[in-house]
């Protein structure tokens, strides 16, 4: 039974849920991601590769703010959408072998393909690549999961998106224990790339790619005893991790977010038709990990026990709450007032900590939380994919594999 | 907030200072781009030779998550240096990339790519020397004992060597014993360090798979005794507190209360009944005749049930059973879900004198995780006497309308199902005392959380406000609460003790109030409605109390919603004065309530009215409706019979809500009237308190 908004028995008070206190630097926040997207400052050249991701986060801010159309220009949005596709890696027309080694989808902007401009007006596909071209440059599942995202945002339809190399590498990706790493010179598995698998079969809408009850079984393996979610199984709970978790269940559908416990042998029922259908619920023990992820509030959210609040959290967490129908637990006031105060006063953005510098990731956490709690100015979020009501209606009745 | 994150505060910086730091930055790009370059430059050439190394290695310093890179180098190393080197040259290079490494990860601890090319180094080198990097992750963890790469990876090395050990399972236990001392030392160092306590537990089952029961009992005891002497360090700290509750372990906490009682109490008679108790049941609580003509049955469940299949209908035509065609649905205008569920005859359809109702397990899904129906219920009714005025059953005549409802069952079972196989009870006489010991015997159960609740107990005493031990103390407590019968005084103590720590925890931790308040809730609602079920015969269930009070007041309990509206289904009065109820949607299941008093709660829009068919005075002063459409929301179905209301009259009294001033008083709300239609709803907008004050002037041969 979801509480409803606590109140004081007398009458005439207002719900706690309506935002108060400090302003949300609305405006500050859209120049913010305005200046990201025009050059990423020092702090991310370490991240080159993952340059698709922070566009991701600017676009996402700037269409969680309500102002993504007029922000950025139609011309720009379809460059985008061109530099997007020309990180795409697609099979070779000379060798579109079974065993070829090669990864598909999309990766980071080293591949020796610099964006080039369309100037005979042809539609730009991708890089043609195969074993032998990119030894070292794959495509990389984050990428792929970012830049489906990014081509929803901007207004593409995703005609041009190479789905059946894509579900193929996902087939190569997937680890015996159910588990998926992120591109083949990888050597951790972990629940981050269960996150992507699921995000990118979902946006495609095929899941042929994934073996649904294996990597369910990693997901059950992960949760621990405290009832969040690990990296990996017998690691400690996390966070970002437990978010990962709970919106692949989601995404997955089904009986995913059902509690394993509720599945009980039948009177007549074969031990391997219990088996498949325990196989197919997803938590170990769901109102734990309600427990958990609300234990983590401290004012924002902390990712794990006893570490420090941190931006993101609010999100990770918030997201993950979210998805299991649980928000109106939260207690909006404290994590809006810790939110109000890791945002920069002077340049807009939102720190990780109070007084640190704000940087792309943390900004689109903070807004994301903010837009779960309602605040005026934000976009309704779907917490799930990560991304705007608005452009999941977009995925569903714009983008070809769904409509 | 700077000192408690370690981190300097920034200072706020003026344009200058920003403008150079844009030009700083600019310097670096530029660098960097160069160095990209040549990169690009340097894959095109092929070459695998020294220079092409140190451009890597300048790159990742850079930009250590840059993969590409790091596969760059792996390549130049392996087929430049690695492919034609013996196997000691090969080892020096291993061992060069191993320094490279360490002296990065200092810079950047939290580099997935630098683990990694350090787990590349070591699978592929001849003889990886493991013992070193178990020595350098221990010094990793000095630096920041809460790093999770550093835990990760020296989880990896341990699973690393015990495969090399697979077949020496000695070597195995004793490095598992190492493990488990080097979390020992850190939490000594820091009882807050939830990840060493983490790490912990998982090696606290390995160690103890092969030990004796008594052993095991030992360990676990000395796991308790680390736990007090964190939690009296700092009882803040819920590291411990975590800890405390893995130990303990969670086997019962899915059962509702009382049920581990009647398994308790079948348990010193007949072994063979025990159920399995990691399962929470679903009850019946009852099910009944509400009307003959056309034939309409009601169930209540005592929790939201989701219909998986419709429940199974049949009448005796001459000693034959045949199915009884109709139509269930639960109450309120999503049937889709609810504690209630009514049957409706299909017109035409025609009963013999028996009718049976028979639920499979199968049939229900609970909405709520973990529950189910332990097995088939029938329920069979008599239809010879069909004169409900005349039938005296179990709860005797309860009037809704013009109907009367009556006990026409007896439960019966275990059934046959369809199929011809029997459905019988699972059978589990196994319990968890803790986490890792069990007992035939819940006696063990009872006394480890006795003892552990005292102990916990006593540190509430010295820290009233604290609020983990608080909240320990209440899970213990209900878990305790489960092993007795839920109508004895002890049931009632704890009762009102959690009640209390809730009350407590709301204030002193305002970040999960809702929570607490959410539990308060359910635990007051429990207690106020003990006289209305009772222990069922048929274990582990609860049923409805053969005798029902007919009134029932709730009035200033500190309500939020009501949990399980089910209960109330036989109630002709009830009082919810002076809560903080903000849905008035429970009203669906009370199909028997003629009075409701609703006034001074948080109340903004009517819903469930049309399902509540006996109504006859609603009292909802004092509340928030604002909007004439949240009163008209109330009525919307009115009229249609959907297996509610389809008319008769019913008095609402909505003084001193908003909407009698937002809509511009009584003279205006009365013409929209027509917009609900004619459904003999009266409603007063002036406050009771007034009105009665104006007819005692009016007695009295005043004027107003």
């Amino acid at each position: 039974m979801l509480a409803e908004p606590a109140m004081a028995t007398t009458q005439g008070t207002t719900t706690n849920k309506q935002p108060s206190g400090p302003t949300f630097q609305r405006e500050k926040h859209i120049q913010y991601f305005k200046r990201t997207l025009q050059m990423l400052p020092e702090p991310y050249t370490s991240q080159d590769t993952f340059r698709m991701t922070l566009g991701l986060f600017a676009i996402g801010g700037l269409e969680l703010l309500g102002v993504l159309e007029e922000a950025i220009s139609e011309a720009n949005r379809k460059a985008w959408i061109e530099w997007i596709y020309s990180q795409q890696r697609i099979p070779s027309k000379d060798s579109p072998s079974e065993d070829d080694d090669a990864l598909y989808g999309f990766g980071g902007p080293f591949s020796g393909l610099a964006f080039q401009e369309n100037t005979d007006g042809r539609q730009n596909l991708g890089c043609e690549c195969d074993s032998h071209t990119t030894p070292y440059d794959t495509a990389h599942l984050t990428m792929t999961y970012t830049a489906l995202l990014s081509l929803i945002m901007l207004g593409d339809d995703l005609s041009r998106v190479a789905k059946e190399p894509i579900l193929k590498s996902l087939r190569k990706l997937q680890q015996p224990n159910g588990c998926f790493i992120p591109c083949i010179t990888d050597y951790e598995p972990d629940m981050r790339f269960v996150y992507c698998a699921s995000a990118v079969s979902y946006i495609l809408n095929d899941w042929s790619g994934v073996d649904k009850p294996a990597l369910l079984n990693f997901i059950r393996e992960s949760q621990t005893y405290e009832h969040g979610f690990a990296q990996s199984p017998r690691h400690e709970a996390h966070g970002g991790t437990t978010y990962c978790a709970i919106a692949s269940l989601g995404l997955m559908g089904g009986d995913a977010f059902l509690d394993q416990r509720t599945i009980v042998r039948q009177e007549g029922e074969t031990e391997s038709a219990f088996e498949e259908r325990r196989a197919r619920a997803g938590f170990v023990d769901l109102e734990g990990t309600r427990r958990w992820c609300l234990q983590r509030q401290t004012t924002g959210f902390q990712g794990r026990t006893n570490k420090p609040t941190d931006t993101c959290y609010s999100f990770w967490i918030g997201g993950a709450v979210a998805a299991i129908g649980s928000f109106d637990l939260v207690n909006f006031e404290c994590n809006r007032g810790f939110l109000m105060e890791t945002q920069h006063k002077a340049f807009g953005g939102f720190g990780k900590w109070v007084d640190t510098y704000p940087d792309v990731l943390h900004s689109y956490m903070g807004i994301a939380s903010l837009a779960l709690m309602g605040e005026p100015g934000i976009r309704p979020l779907e917490p799930l994919l990560n991304i705007s009501k608005r452009m999941q209606e977009r995925l569903y009745n714009e983008t070809v594999f769904w409509k | 907030m700077e000192s408690r994150h370690g981190r300097k505060k920034e200072q706020a910086e003026s344009p200058e200072v920003l403008k150079a730091r844009e030009e700083k930055e600019a310097v670096l790009v530029r660098e960097y781009l160069a160095l990209k370059d040549s990169l690009k430059e340097l894959i095109e050439s092929n070459k695998r030779d020294n220079d092409a190394l140190k451009v890597t290695t300048a790159l990742l310093r850079k930009s250590p998550d840059y993969y590409t890179i790091w596969n760059v180098r792996r390549t130049i190393l392996k087929e430049g240096f690695l492919d034609n080197a013996d196997d000691e040259t090969a080892n020096k290079i291993y061992t060069g990339e191993l320094e490279f490494v360490q002296e990065n990860l200092k810079l950047n601890p939290k580099s997935y790519w630098m683990w990694n090319h350090r787990r590349w180094c070591l699978e592929s080198m001849s003889q990886p020397r493991w013992d070193k990097e178990l020595a350098m992750v221990g010094k990793f963890l000095e630096m920041d004992a809460r790093n999770f790469h550093g835990w990760d990876y020296r989880r990896y090395i341990i699973r690393q060597l015990d495969l090399k050990d697979k077949e020496a399972k000695d070597k195995v236990l004793e490095r598992a014993q190492s493990e488990f001392d080097f979390t020992t030392t850190k939490i000594h160092q820091n009882f807050s360090n939830y990840s060493a306590w983490h790490n912990r537990s998982t090696l606290l089952g390995k160690l103890a798979e092969d030990l004796s029961a008594e052993e095991r009992e030992a360990t676990v005891d000395n796991e308790f005794d680390l736990v007090k002497n964190a939690i009296y360090t700092d009882p803040e700290d819920q590291s411990a507190w975590l800890y405390e509750l893995w130990l303990i372990g969670r086997g019962m906490t899915p059962l509702k209360a009382g049920y581990v009682a009647n398994i308790y109490k079948a348990q010193l008679t007949n072994t063979d009944l025990l159920k399995t108790i990691e399962e929470r049941s679903i009850s019946i609580l009852g099910a009944y005749v509400i009307s003959f003509h056309p034939l309409e049955i009601v169930v209540a469940f005592d929790e939201t049930i989701e219909m998986r299949n419709p429940f199974t209908v049949s009448t005796r035509v001459e000693h034959v059973a045949i199915p009884l065609e109709g139509e269930w649905k639960a109450t309120g205008s999503d049937s889709e879900l609810g504690s209630l569920w009514i049957f409706q005859q299909a017109p035409g359809a025609v009963y013999g004198p028996t009718v049976e109702v028979v639920i499979f397990s199968d049939d229900v899904c609970a909405v709520r995780a973990g529950s189910k129906l332990p097995a088939a219920v029938c329920y069979e009714l008599e239809t010879l006497n069909q004169n409900l005025e005349d039938i005296s059953g179990r709860l005797g005549r309860l009037v809704i309308g013009q109907n009367l409802m009556y006990d026409v069952t007896k439960r019966i079972g275990p059934v046959t199902r369809p199929d011809g196989t029997l459905e019988t009870q699972v059978v589990n006489p196994k319990h968890r005392v803790t986490s890792l010991t069990e007992s035939n015997s819940l006696d063990d159960r009872v006394a480890l959380l006795k003892r552990e609740i005292s102990a916990v107990r006593e540190l509430v005493e010295l820290e009233p406000d604290c609020k983990w031990p608080i909240q320990i103390l209440s899970t213990l407590l209900s878990e305790l609460r489960k092993t007795i019968s839920i109508h004895s005084t002890q049931a009632k103590l704890i009762d009102d003790e959690c009640i209390e720590l809730q009350e407590k925890l709301i204030t002193i931790d305002p970040l999960r109030q809702e929570r607490y308040e959410d539990r308060r809730t359910q635990l007051v609602f429990d207690r106020e409605t003990l006289s209305i079920i009772q222990d069922s015969k048929r274990f582990p269930e609860i049923e409805f109390a053969v005798k029902q009070p007919s009134n029932l007041d709730l009035s200033m309990r500190g309500l939020t919603h009501i949990p399980i509206s089910s209960y109330l289904l036989h109630l002709h009065t009830l009082n919810l004065d002076s809560n903080s109820i903000t849905s008035t949607r429970f009203l669906r299941n009370l199909l028997n309530v003629r009075r409701v008093n609703l006034s001074n709660n948080l109340i903004e829009r009517l819903e469930g009215l049309q399902h509540a068919p006996s109504l006859e005075f609603l009292t909802l002063e004092n509340n928030m409706i604002a909007k004439w459409e949240d009163v008209v929301a109330g009525f919307v179905f009115w009229g249609e019979g959907k297996l509610g209301r389809t008319g008769g009259h019913v008095k609402v009294l909505l003084g001193n809500n908003p909407v009698v001033v937002n809509e511009g008083g009584e003279y205006v709300l009365e013409k929209r009237w027509e917009d609900v239609g004619e459904v003999g709803v009266e409603i007063q907008w002036q406050s009771e308190e007034l009105r009665l004050a104006e007819e005692a002037i009016l007695a009295a041969g005043g004027e107003i």
